[in-house]
């Protein structure tokens, strides 16, 4: 993860970066704060835990974090309730308004989750991958709004 | 073809689609009176349009960091979903 183009690797890869205990050789924009309260609880002697946020200012990136899991719970009670629509009037239609908000919404949201936590898979791959997610929901969404 | 362009060139379709799906959703609004429709219509900009819009055009325009890029599209996604959700109210 370290040392690649970092455009917009989602919140979660910041997140790793954030919650990084090993300090790592990071871009031109580095805040560093030790949390040495932390390493003063309790009797068991433990290192210090740093915190490095690369990309941006602090407050910004935690703002960033912050936002995309409000997004992500909201899209999954979006789904949720075009769900519960469905469920209530059996009108196809709304299922397939879940099938394509999910695809839009948590889908790439779940798959930046995941997916950006792991180094193995390379970026494009995980960028790839959400935006053909975001795509088939579209056309999903394309295709309940064109028939009405 | 390299993956970043397909890639590229998927957000770019991404955002056309998002763009045209928007606009017959406010159409559906502007004829039905339908709140939803509306809703969709705002959320679908906020979360296929704006994106794009944020990443290729208005942030490497304006020298936005990584981390306020991605603060401005988290923050459209959630204006977006909170549109579509708030309409369940109705």
């Amino acid at each position: 993860m370290i040392g690649t183009p970092t455009p917009l690797t989602g919140p979660p890869a910041a997140l790793a970066r954030a919650t990084g205990s090993v300090p790592e050789a990071v871009g031109s924009i580095t805040s560093t704060r030790t949390l040495e309260a932390i390493a003063r609880l309790g009797s068991i002697p433990v290192a210090p835990l740093q915190i490095e946020v690369e990309g941006g200012s602090t407050p910004v990136v935690l703002a960033a974090i912050a936002t995309f899991f409000v997004a992500l719970v909201l899209s999954v009670l979006v789904t949720y309730r075009f769900v519960e629509g469905y469920r209530r009037t059996k009108a196809r239609p709304i299922l397939l308004l879940a099938v394509g908000m999910f695809l839009l919404a948590p889908a790439p949201m779940f798959i930046r989750l995941l997916v950006g936590n792991v180094a193995a898979i390379p970026l494009s791959v995980q960028l790839l991958t959400t935006t053909l997610s975001e795509l088939s929901g579209l056309v999903v969404i394309l295709y309940v709004v064109y028939s009405r | 073809m390299p993956l970043e362009t397909i890639t590229a060139l998927a957000s770019g379709l991404t955002a056309v689609l998002g763009l045209f799906v928007a606009l017959l959703a406010y159409r559906g609004f502007r004829r039905n009176d339908s709140p939803t429709m509306g809703a969709l219509s705002i959320g679908i900009v906020c979360i296929a349009v704006v994106p794009y819009l944020v990443l290729y055009l208005v942030g490497p325009a304006i020298d936005l960091t990584d981390a306020e890029a991605l603060l401005a599209i988290t923050l459209a996604h959630t204006l977006g979903l909170a549109a579509i959700y708030r309409t369940f109210h109705y």
